[in-house]
């Protein structure tokens, strides 16, 4: 009789254009000229392919069947572009806040690999989640996801400082050794802080290998589904199904079945005795504590690895995150607004996924996401767009930080006496 | 021997659908023998739509010039696997590789030069030599064979001995020899066993542009610019650039250095950038033209050609034009012409780094340097060249 965690993550990045040097002129003007003209479009097709049917059904389910629940979270990189041109998800949203059944997570306002960069830009992007939760559904989140469950033993001593008391990461095997996902479990030291992990098996069964024919579990039923989770009673007390919200019809199209799926799924879980569907706030509190995790290295969701290689595997990666905060503190100290809000927006984490050049079966789900032709531009088109932020950010200083010393550095002189003529 | 010789021109490309210098010299020669009231009917390769097997018009800006496109998925710069990847094997028309390509378009060739009067055929490198020289026996005209780039030029040495050998049988076939310059000429000399006698050099012209140039320079306010345009090839030397380019920003951290080109190399020098951790400095622009390329040269501060090998090296006089200093690799044929350039080893990136430190700190002296090189430069027209290649032309037919 395992308790059922469904929690779905919901998250459109801001996509950049093509960027090149001949698009500073409009760019300096205004820096919004730095997206793509795409990322519209693409979020009228996810929100009708998904988050739309997605919460409607969502709705329906929490109509049909009085103790079903789930958990969300969303980016406010999404929020903001659902408010500004599909409103109608966002209200759709806050009914089911409504509905007292549906639990919202925190997590970074960007969707950002601040926590591996800054632990100040990281408390703030919380911070910002935390209060448009707030704001749009009323709920104050005790529950805690990072980016793509990046995680390690830091990270949970950092977020449980910041008083949540339940945290999501990956099952990583070679963490957990010869204990399983299905329990719930704390971080070293920190008996205050649940830690949740994702059965993957059982969450990539629906997110992945749904619709994979040459799965031997194909074809996956809400029957056969719940018959799997029946068959863990006995050695498990939750199971964690942790996965991107767009796999309900942009991942896993509506013609393969994925929604009837999951429209059968409650009904069919219930028809084995004791099932239940819990939220992640009541899962950490309904079962005791049953181990501590040691996770020292850097774990996510993502890829084989499990771990950041996807955005920080390849020196490119690297270079353009190191070139992006190493600008967090001129920005801020300038202290002009858009800047500091269009800084933020280039932290998150699908630009850095853009420029990953893993090879196989992970280089196919990479491009399947990626806006460009090739990691090699998603590179070079953010590095210009850092060029546009920093020219903007020098506009009105006579000399740059770099500038600084190096003429004296060469020449003895200070700098100003060496500026060479506008006119060349 | 007529006055005005009829000549039956074959080339890759030509502006504006153009990868590289070689159409643009192309272009600009054309352009000037016709003015000179030579009649030249220019041949070309380039992969038509189905409906169209053979050859077609070919648009473009050549006033008293007929071009023709001929069916051949030939294409410059291209390498031989990136040939075999992008034509579709088993292929009904075309071959199966470069090389037997090159001779297909021969055979195209042979076909074309049956249809109309000439009285001399002249080939612009190597992928248009057996279709010279095939027109040329066939037809039993004399055959010029241009030099604009060797095999040698392009591979540092670890040539592909097929192209080397099409290079050197055409040569030796060739009544003359055209090359770009004396340091090409000495190449063909060295490695091919040309006596020096059959080869003349034409130095190309530049073509002025009147481009209303919007510069990038207000966009870098804080910076110094750096650029390099040029294919992203073995050839061009990017790599001693971006390693000369690290030396120059512990030195003077506000230098962004701009690379302008696309080609081959394009990851390995993003990849190179970023282990030498440039990155932040060093962009890359992708392939420019026109209106883009010249709004780079009037922003730069000082224009280096890093090349391992450059015949000649237009990109240096471009630079000249728009007012820019420029270091240039002593591997190139324009330093025989630009008397006032900083020279270097391409592969010594210490002087590198220090010339370009040194131009940009010293922007008078820099300058200064520039105008004495446009002075260098106004010979180098394509006036002069015609005329020179039609004194050959009548020498060879007479």
């Amino acid at each position: 009789m395992p308790a059922v965690v469904l929690y779905f993550h919901l998250h459109q990045p801001l996509r950049l254009k093509p960027f090149s040097l001949f698009d500073l002129s409009t760019t300096t003007a205004d820096l919004n000229e730095a997206f793509a003209p795409v990322n519209q479009p693409i979020l009228h097709k996810v929100a009708a392919k998904c988050y739309r049917p997605a919460n409607q059904m969502m709705l329906d389910l929490i109509r049909d069947f009085p103790d079903f629940k789930l958990s969300y979270s969303i980016s406010g990189t999404l929020v903001e572009q659902l408010s500004a041109y599909e409103p109608d998800i966002i209200f759709q949203l806050q009914q089911l806040a409504a509905s007292g059944r549906v639990e919202f997570l925190d997590e970074t306002y960007y969707h950002s690999l601040a926590s591996l960069f800054s632990p100040k830009e990281f408390f703030r992007q919380v911070s910002l989640h935390r209060q448009m939760i707030r704001e749009l559904f009323n709920q104050e989140p005790k529950a805690f996801r990072n980016t793509e469950l990046i995680y390690n033993n830091q990270l949970a001593e950092t977020v449980a400082q910041m008083g949540y008391q339940t945290i999501l990461a990956e099952g990583v095997e070679r963490y957990l050794w010869w204990r399983s996902p299905n329990f719930i479990y704390q971080p070293p030291g920190l008996p205050q802080l649940k830690l949740l992990l994702k059965n993957y098996r059982l969450s990539d069964d629906i997110a992945f290998r749904f619709s994979n024919r040459d799965w031997s579990g194909f074809p996956v039923t809400a029957d056969k589904y719940a018959h799997w989770l029946s068959a863990l009673n006995g050695s498990a007390q939750v199971v964690n199904l942790f996965m991107d919200y767009e796999t309900l019809g942009e991942h896993q199209w509506d013609d393969t079945g994925i929604f009837e799926f999951f429209r059968h799924l409650p009904a069919a879980v219930y028809r084995h005795p004791d099932n239940r569907f819990l939220t992640v706030s009541e899962a950490s509190e309904a079962f005791p504590i049953m181990d501590t995790v040691d996770i020292p290295e850097i774990t996510s969701w993502a890829d084989l690895e499990r771990d950041v290689t996807a955005w920080l595997g390849n020196p490119l990666q690297q270079q353009a995150s190191a070139a992006l905060y190493a600008l967090e503190s001129p920005v801020y100290q300038a202290g002009d607004q858009n800047l500091i809000k269009f800084w933020q927006q280039l932290t998150t984490s699908d630009h850095f996924y853009y420029m990953c050049t893993k090879w196989f079966a992970d280089g196919d789900v990479h491009k399947y996401f990626s806006p460009n032709n090739s990691p090699l531009d998603a590179y070079t088109y953010f590095m210009n767009v850092l060029h546009a932020l920093r020219l903007k950010l020098y506009a009105n200083q006579t000399t740059s930080p770099l500038e600084a010393n190096s003429y004296q550095l060469i020449t003895g002189i200070p700098a100003h006496d060496y500026r060479y003529s506008s006119a060349l | 021997m007529s006055q005005t010789p009829d000549i039956l021109m074959l080339g890759w490309e030509l502006p504006p659908a153009n990868s590289g210098g070689l159409g643009v010299a192309c272009h600009g020669l054309a352009q000037s023998l016709a003015r000179l009231s030579t009649h030249i009917s220019f041949a070309l390769p380039r992969q038509l739509p189905a409906h169209i097997p053979f050859m077609d018009i070919f648009d473009h800006d050549l006033i008293g010039v007929q071009v023709t496109a001929i069916n051949s998925p030939l294409r410059p710069y291209r390498t031989a696997a990136d040939y075999s990847n992008s034509v579709p094997i088993p292929t009904q028309g075309w071959a199966q590789d470069l090389y037997q390509e090159a001779f297909r378009f021969a055979e195209a060739i042979v076909r074309f030069s049956q249809t109309r009067h000439f009285d001399l055929v002249h080939a612009h490198d190597w992928m248009t030599f057996p279709a010279g020289v095939a027109a040329s026996q066939t037809q039993g005209k004399p055959f010029i064979a241009q030099v604009h780039a060797t095999e040698y030029d392009r591979t540092g040495g670890y040539l592909d001995s097929r192209i080397a050998d099409i290079e050197a049988r055409s040569l030796h076939q060739a009544d003359k020899v055209i090359t770009v310059s004396d340091y090409t000429k000495q190449i063909v000399c060295d490695h091919y066993q040309l006596p020096a006698e059959k080869i003349t050099v034409v130095h190309n012209g530049l073509t002025p542009t009147d481009f209303q140039v919007e510069t990038l320079r207000r966009f870098f306010p804080h910076d110094h610019l750096v650029l390099f345009v040029g294919r992203l090839t073995f050839q061009k030397g990017v790599e001693y650039f971006l390693q000369a380019a690290k030396r120059v920003l512990e030195a003077v951290p506000n230098t962004l250095f701009i690379v302008a080109g696309s080609g081959d190399l394009y990851q390995r020098h993003l990849l190179e950038a970023a282990y030498l951790g440039i990155s932040q400095r060093v962009i890359f622009t992708g392939f420019l033209r026109n209106q883009e390329l010249s709004a780079l040269y009037h922003a730069a501060d000082v224009f280096v050609m890093p090349s391992v090998s450059e015949p000649y090296g237009l990109v240096a006089l471009e630079a000249i034009a728009a007012g820019v200093p420029v270091i240039l690799s002593k591997n190139s044929g324009v330093k025989e012409v630009i008397r006032h350039a900083q020279l270097v080893d391409f592969w010594d990136i210490h002087k590198m780094a220090a010339l370009i430190v040194q131009s940009i700190l010293f922007p008078n002296q820099a300058h200064q340097l520039n105008r004495l090189a446009q002075f260098d430069s106004q010979p180098l027209t394509w006036e002069a060249a015609a005329a020179k290649t039609l004194a050959l032309y009548h020498q060879v037919i007479a």
